[in-house]
């Protein structure tokens, strides 16, 4: 189910009154439906996944911190997760949703479903005995290091089972022909499920904490469930973390008036930078990068500035949307961007873009790997290795690899250049020196700060280039025609939607004042005349981009 | 132990406050703010941008913009004059009484060919008579006309005097599924086109039957808007027989009456299109609609079989646009070489993933239209 389509526009409702009349204990359990019903609308049969990651890490966490899980629990989850098996057998949702026909469909066994379902049942029955035997034993550093194994390896066999599977044996069969070899064609029809990246973070990093023993185990499954599958986190962020979203989830929950009027205004602003605003640029950006002729320079510099500003309005205005629907039933959610493009360096960017993703990386990658603790190669080689994995996250394709590797030079490169100032800084007055710096020429220091935005700007747009295309060969050819090596070659980008064009001059002079105020939505803080006024122009934009044909949102795929 | 929502609205009135503070305070005041300013955003807009009273006067692009969700009926009211001379230029066009009741000009020592469809095809016609001389054209359609329209006026041509010794009929994609209507009114409602034609299936014996239209001519369209019951007719049929028709598109309500009213009708009108095309080609193909791949393929093989009767030679034209690959090469191709007709297809020619090959407006490139017109020159000049 899609944010801005009109059967969300049912279920948001529907999901909330509903809340507000149940009490407490009931809250959680409707939150767990609709979890399933939001995600389920895609195809049903995705849900076996969500339930797969759920009673593994859920198992996982309760053996980390007791060494044993009590009888009753092991018969829950596993009819839990053999019940989820079982929607293998229907062949798909619209049958249920939009053929009534079709429903005899259901009463017919699938062979993968039958498969699915003896599969599940052979493995909890092993699961089973092996919890038992493991359960006999006390529970050592080494014994915990082996279950932290299994759900790192299972979390990262389903993610690189149904997103990386068919990129990597392609890949390995594209280097295996170089070489003179016909290989034989091993491309899976396996269909991504949607937000399979987030979800799956988000339950490893509880497990992950679990062991570290930075996070309490939850010890109710419906909790655990719920933190996994809840609803407006599960398919594109924020990633939350156990220690963030657990304790909101087991806890009565308190909705404030101002809470919820901040929830709808993050809806309405989520709405507007996606309906009004990015989806309104889609097709002028598709123009050139679906292109597979010749393109002209201006069209590449403005497609890759309107594809910097899709993906922004795209992704943060899912965020919003996320954050203010959670806001609604009185839970906060984690901030995911914080004015990404006013940042001057690599590595203010990545403080300020999907914050989530990038505070993740560096928890559960660049600090194991060893962070910055080995000298300055191997905190180059650290920051290099973990982008270029957060690159990959992103998609099975190479071109997300080399962004990724693009983000890691360029966070490396800052880091090399600025290693001297850090040091000197550090066995000075840092303090002292700064503000000295400040009062002498604000105006100048000013000026500086602009053109330092502007060049990083620059840099990162470069950045989505590499992002966006379609192909090395279009990197190639892009990159070649900026630099003025490529042919002469007539305009093909097109306008973007009127929508879009009003919006980009709204949401730029938001952004700025929130950036001069040095606080989000600082125009909460205007007199309720003008904040109606801006309200109004905003659903007005928003209704305007109702019209732009819709585009799923660009981070689904991940 | 069962614990019950917490949940709290805190907006408790103040003591001696004015009402609406007292009552709501600061969000009651936002929510009221947001709804006058929504109001004369509306109403300033709606001003500002209103259309010409004169349906033949250009509007600007905005005063179009902020006027495509008005219903179909509501525009076709507007465009509609009281006489022929004061209908909106688009009423003027493809009407099959009007466009296809004529003989094909008589050109002396030039190849004519007689071509039907639309813009695509006029733009292809143009650049094969510029590209050679000794061409002369005589072209037949209407704005984004489906090929029922096409094959409906061949037909009406086919029993005249004179027809010219090459007949070209141009199939485009994005007008397939307009072969489920009965005008161009239901699918292009942000720019209804009046015109109509009959909708065409496959009977019992596998023959070709039409569905006739109520109104079949401009002066028709003009007497029905002017006679409730008339009007109501041609509804009802639409109704009935139309298979893009959508009642909430095409009826004018309170909703012509406000800029966002309008806004919000278009892009409902947008999705009831997208969703009824979507479920025609699920695939990206017609493979939702084979009743309608399957008239489609009688109609052309009627085209051939009733243009080589006559003595002219029939040629299709594939003409893939923007988002449809290679759909109708899949689904034709077979077809015509097994029955010997030729064809060209735009998508080995120019294809559809290249955007190079595009107008912002969707149309061929003047380059692509030159490969295509010399494809189609390559085969006429094969025989």
């Amino acid at each position: 189910m899609l944010f801005n389509s009109v059967a969300f526009f049912c279920f948001l409702p529907l999901v909330y009154l509903t809340y507000r009349v149940l009490p407490f204990r009931w809250q959680n359990w409707l939150l767990l439906l609709a979890g399933y019903v939001f995600y389920g609308w895609w195809d049903i049969r995705f849900l076996f996944l969500i339930a797969f990651s759920t009673t593994v890490d859920f198992a996982i966490g309760l053996l980390l911190a007791n060494g044993r899980i009590e009888k009753r629990t092991l018969r829950t989850i596993s009819l839990f997760l053999i019940c989820a098996a079982a929607l293998f057998l229907c062949p798909d949702w619209s049958a249920v949703t939009s053929r009534p026909a079709a429903l005899r469909g259901l009463l017919v066994p699938q062979r993968l479903g039958l498969a699915v379902l003896a599969g599940t049942v052979v493995f909890v029955s092993t699961a089973l005995l092996m919890i038992g035997r493991f359960c006999a034993r006390p529970l050592t550093e080494a014994r915990r290091r082996s279950l932290i194994f299994c759900s790192v390896l299972v979390n990262l066999t389903f993610l690189g089972f149904f997103k990386y599977f068919n990129f990597f044996v392609d890949s390995a069969a594209s280097v295996v022909s170089s070489l003179g070899v016909d290989p034989q064609p091993l491309h899976l029809s396996v269909v991504l499920p949607v937000g399979i990246s987030f979800y799956t973070f988000q339950s490893l990093s509880y497990t992950i904490d679990v062991y570290r023993r930075v996070a309490a185990p939850t010890t109710r499954f419906r909790d655990f469930a719920l933190y996994v599958a809840y609803f407006p986190t599960m398919v594109a962020g924020p990633i939350e973390r156990a220690r963030h979203l657990l304790p909101q989830l087991v806890q009565p929950r308190q909705i404030r008036a101002a809470q919820s009027a901040d929830g709808l205004v993050l809806i309405l602003l989520g709405l507007f930078k996606k309906v009004g605003i990015a989806d309104g640029l889609a097709p002028a950006v598709n123009a050139v990068f679906s292109s597979s002729g010749a393109v002209s320079r201006g069209d590449i510099v403005l497609a890759t500035l309107l594809f910097a500003v899709q993906i922004f309005c795209d992704f943060s205005g899912y965020s919003d949307i996320a954050r203010g629907v959670s806001k609604l039933f009185g839970i906060e959610l984690a901030l995911n961007f914080n004015l990404p493009y006013f940042s001057r360096s690599p590595g203010e960017f990545w403080k300020r873009w999907h914050i989530s993703l990038s505070t993740w990386l560096r928890d559960y990658l660049y600090i194991p790997l060893g962070g910055n603790r080995g000298g300055p190669v191997r905190t180059y080689l650290n920051l290099f290795v973990t982008m270029l994995l957060g690159g990959l996250w992103h998609g099975a394709a190479w071109n997300y690899v080399l962004w990724g590797g693009y983000q890691g030079a360029l966070l490396s490169g800052q880091r090399l250049l600025t290693r001297g100032r850090l040091d000197a800084r550090a066995s000075s007055a840092p303090a002292a020196a700064q503000g000295t710096a400040t009062h002498a020429l604000p105006g100048l220091r000013s000026v500086l700060t602009t053109l330092q935005i502007c060049a990083f700007f620059t840099l990162c747009c470069y950045g989505w280039l590499l992002f966006r295309a379609s192909s090395f060969a279009q990197i190639r050819a892009f990159t070649a025609q900026l630099a003025g090596l490529g042919p002469g070659a007539a305009s093909v980008i097109t306008k973007p939607a009127t929508s879009a064009v009003l919006g980009i001059v709204v949401l730029a002079f938001l952004q700025v004042c929130d950036y001069r105020a040095e606080r989000l939505e600082s125009f909460r803080d205007w007199r309720p005349e003008l904040q109606g006024v801006l309200y109004a122009v905003l659903i007005f934009i928003f209704v305007m981009g109702t019209s732009n044909a819709p585009v799923q949102f660009i981070y689904f795929q991940f | 132990m069962p614990q019950s929502s917490s949940s709290t609205f805190s907006s408790e009135p103040a003591p001696g406050a004015g009402r609406l503070r007292g009552l709501h305070g600061p969000v009651a005041r936002t929510l009221v703010w947001t709804a006058i300013s929504l109001a004369v955003i509306d109403g300033l807009i709606g001003l500002a941008f209103r259309m010409p009273a004169d349906p033949r006067a250009d509007a600007s692009a905005l005063q179009r913009y902020f006027d495509y969700g008005r219903s179909i009926e509501g525009k076709l009211r507007r465009m509609v004059g009281r006489t022929p001379a004061q209908d909106a230029a688009i009423v003027a066009t493809g009407w099959l009484s009007e466009e296809c009741d004529v003989d094909t000009r008589e050109s002396p020592g030039k190849l004519v060919f007689d071509i039907y469809g639309m813009s695509f095809t006029n733009q292809i016609a143009a650049r094969m008579e510029a590209s050679d001389p000794r061409l002369a054209s005589q072209r037949f359609g209407g704005p984004a006309a489906p090929p029922s329209h096409s094959y409906a006026c061949f037909a009406r041509r086919v029993g005249r005097r004179h027809l010219a010794p090459v007949q070209i009929i141009g199939v485009l994609a994005s007008s397939v599924p307009r072969m489920q209507t009965l005008s161009g009114l239901t699918t292009s409602f942000e720019v209804p086109e009046p015109f109509t034609y009959p909708r065409y299936s496959l009977g019992s014996a596998g023959r070709l039957q039409a569905e006739m239209p109520a109104i079949t001519s401009r002066s028709e369209l003009r007497a029905a808007l002017a006679d409730p019951p008339l009007w109501q007719a041609f509804v009802a049929q639409l109704r009935h027989d139309d298979g893009f028709y959508a009642e909430d598109v095409f009826r004018a309500d309170i909703f012509d009456h406000s800029v966002l009213g309008r806004l919000l009708r278009r892009a409902w009108g947008q999705r009831t299109i997208r969703n009824r095309t979507d479920a025609l080609r699920p695939q990206q193909d017609f493979a939702g609609a084979p009743d309608l791949v399957a008239t489609l393929r009688a109609m052309l093989l009627d085209f051939s079989e009733q243009a080589r009767t006559a003595g002219s030679r029939p040629v299709v034209i594939l003409l893939e646009d923007r988002g449809y690959g290679r759909t109708l090469a899949a689904m034709l191709t077979e077809t015509l070489r097994e029955n010997s007709i030729d064809f060209v297809a735009t998508s080995a020619i120019v294809p559809t993933s290249d955007s190079a090959n595009f107008l912002p407006d969707g149309h061929f490139t003047p380059p692509a239209n030159e490969k295509i017109a010399a494809a189609v020159l390559a085969v006429l000049g094969r025989r």
